[in-house]
């Protein structure tokens, strides 16, 4: 089963970088183990029907992005599928369609190459409108976290596999 | 774990406001006074980059926004060359030029199909919002014509393709460096880029018929609506143009034309020259700053030969330029201004009808650069010998004319950084379109509902650059209208999709 793991932000925007920084910490990770071969890992700043180009032809994908709620509490972990799909920070934008837009039309004008289990990951985050390197605490704690949910989901995909 | 799985306990809330927020301040009678359009602004680049190495500055400036990244990526190469004293060569010169006009066909295509002209037009302007998006275009198309989803997608699709063989990775261009590129192509890479230009270029066809031949012209309310004084601005226009005064993306001289489409000053990127042209005015009630030409003046939110005010993007290079370099998007240039009577055109709807010659001109220009065999040169890149000091980069931006401008301390690391990018340009013209249809819609302390309506079409137009990612889907633009009476006492709000 061929799996594409996409960490989206910006690494340079403070907490808005997360997804990425967790697709980096998951790339250390799992690079060099044959058990993960047909895994890809990659990294963007992009949305809606861009990130469909980049989908096309993978089995699974599993998406890891910032994402910022009501009320909610920095560094808790959402695990969101196709069915409950909301907005995270960069699967919607003004200049594109939104992500759950960019499905629909994946899947109607090419379903053949669409993955079948599309699963977000997404990470409650605090401050996104200032550029620097660095991540809230909260976040930075949240990240291993969520890599290692990934691992787990990877795992437990292969296991279904065999 | 804080491991949730509950749609219900998710609502996700817009991105830091990043929505378009107007201002509109009414006088003692309950008439509009002026009015801003807001957007939040993304801090301390300028001093992000500061204390860096500044040959890594074409990759840091692709990450400031999602939406263009070669726009920046370009500009900034092009500053390097610049602070760097060295010229690319003349392969990289046009490797980098075909990778840029692809660029502005899959920017171009994404805003036509998803957000502006189709979804408007060709689904009708009164239609309800949910319907005016990609999936209600692909539908009304796919009864035109059954293949037209696909042929949508693999537009883009190509357009994407010769970006990534050119840029050399998959997401943000990384290839640009001072004196050249880091990469060439093969020759299995261009014919790859020829057949898809070819796709383009056939694609290209197809959307300016489509939409110019079968939605508008077919359709006497939209040759009113775009036609119409209701978003009608007579300003000073800017683009780059070539030698010959055609509309160029990658490089050229940036020429300025006065309202009534008269030459009025043209500049390169040499001694900085923009900084005797160009200089910003400060609002209060606004984050961002006010371009306007430094040798008219400001004198407000005013059109005209006497003020300042410049517009850029797909109709302002087209009024700034004489023509298209490539013979279909130059057919195509004189039969729009053969409808509008002649030049220049300052109705802003006609934004829309320029960024489709604009999509004709970039595929055209994919297929000649692709055609011609010796870009497999493998020489791409002219080493610099000399150290960095300071430099100007300049390049039209999908959204209009865009400048990085850098200065290298003895170390050479970035000292300062000076970038305006192209809705900064636009943004005394999109106040003033809004203040136009504020004035239109609000008399005597009535405010009509279609306020909101009158304002997104705006909107859609310039397809301003929010500080990046907003919660949104297309046809339902996140606004928020705030009208103060005459003592900045807030008098009513209206708003759509937050």
């Amino acid at each position: 089963m061929k799996t594409l793991v996409l960490g989206i932000g910006n690494p340079i925007l403070s907490d808005d970088g997360a997804g990425i920084f967790a697709c980096r910490m998951l790339k250390d990770a799992i690079s060099g183990s044959c058990e993960f071969e047909d895994v890809d890992v990659e990294e963007g700043s992009v949305g809606g029907l861009i990130l469909l180009d980049h989908i096309l032809g993978y089995d699974s994908v599993i998406i890891i992005d910032a994402i910022k709620t009501e009320n909610g509490k920095v560094g808790d972990i959402y695990k969101l599928g196709m069915d409950d799909f909301v907005n995270t920070l960069h699967t919607s934008s003004p200049h594109d369609v939104n992500f759950a837009t960019a499905i629909e039309i994946g899947k109607k004008s090419m379903p053949e190459s669409m993955p079948e289990q599309i699963v977000i990951y997404g990470i409650e985050v605090d401050r996104v409108d200032v550029f620097s390197e660095n991540v809230t605490p909260e976040v930075r704690e949240a990240i291993p976290r969520v890599v290692e949910m990934v691992v787990r989901d990877l795992k437990e995909a292969k296991r279904r596999e065999q | 774990m804080a491991e949730k799985q509950k749609r219900i306990t998710i609502s996700p809330i817009t991105r830091l406001e990043g929505h378009g927020k107007i201002e509109i301040f009414l006088n003692d009678d309950g008439n509009v006074d002026d009015a801003f359009f807001q957007v939040v602004e993304l801090r301390g680049f300028e001093e992000f980059c500061k204390g860096r190495p500044i040959e890594e500055m074409p990759r840091l400036t692709t990450r400031l926004c999602g939406v263009c990244p070669w726009a920046h990526h370009i500009a900034s190469t092009k500053c390097l060359d610049n602070v760097f004293h060295v010229k690319p060569t003349e392969t990289a010169r046009k490797l980098r030029e075909l990778g840029y006009a692809a660029h502005m066909a899959h920017s171009h295509l994404i805003h036509i199909y998803a957000l502006g002209a189709a979804p408007d037009l060709l689904i009708g302007p009164t239609a309800p919002p949910e319907k005016r998006n990609v999936v209600g275009v692909l539908e009304a198309a796919g009864k035109l014509d059954p293949s037209y989803p696909g042929v949508v997608i693999n537009g883009r699709a190509a357009a994407q393709r010769i970006q990534d063989i050119i840029g050399g990775k998959t997401i943000h261009p990384v290839t640009g460096l001072p004196g050249g590129l880091s990469k060439g192509i093969t020759e299995e890479q261009r014919k790859e880029i020829e057949e898809l230009s070819k796709v383009l270029v056939d694609f290209a066809k197809f959307t300016e018929q489509l939409v110019v031949d079968e939605v508008v012209l077919k359709n006497k309310d939209y040759v009113d609506l775009i036609t119409s004084d209701t978003y009608m601005l007579n300003t000073y226009y800017m683009g780059l143009v070539d030698d010959n005064n055609n509309v160029t993306f990658y490089d050229g001289t940036v020429r300025v034309v006065d309202p009534n489409g008269k030459e009025f000053v043209r500049f390169g990127e040499d001694n900085n020259q923009y900084l005797d042209h160009i200089t910003e005015h400060v609002e209060p009630w606004s984050y961002l700053k006010f371009p306007y030409l430094k040798n008219v003046g400001w004198k407000g939110l005013v059109a005209g030969e006497d003020s300042g005010i410049y517009r850029v993007a797909p109709l302002a290079r087209l009024n700034a330029a004489d023509g298209m370099a490539t013979p279909i998007a130059q057919e195509q240039y004189k039969k729009m201004y053969e409808a509008f009577g002649g030049k220049p055109v300052h109705n802003t709807l006609a934004m829309h009808w320029a960024r489709i010659i604009e999509n004709t001109y970039a595929s055209e220009l994919c297929l000649k650069l692709a055609e011609d065999e010796s870009i497999t040169d493998s020489n791409v890149r002219n080493i610099p010998t000399e150290k960095p000091t300071e430099g100007v980069g300049i390049v039209e931006a999908p959204r209009g004319t865009l400048f990085h401008h850098y200065v290298a301390d003895e170390n050479g690391l970035v000292k300062e950084a000076n970038l305006i990018v192209a809705t900064g340009n636009n943004n005394a013209a999109m106040c003033m379109d809004v203040k136009g249809s504020a004035q239109k819609l609000i008399k005597n302390w009535e405010v009509n509902e279609g306020l909101l309506n009158m304002v997104e079409m705006a909107f859609r137009a310039y397809d301003p650059c929010l500080a990046c990612a907003t919660h949104t889907l297309p046809g339902q633009t996140p606004l928020e209208v705030n009208i103060y009476d005459s003592k900045k006492r807030l008098y009513k709000r209206l708003s759509q999709n937050i």
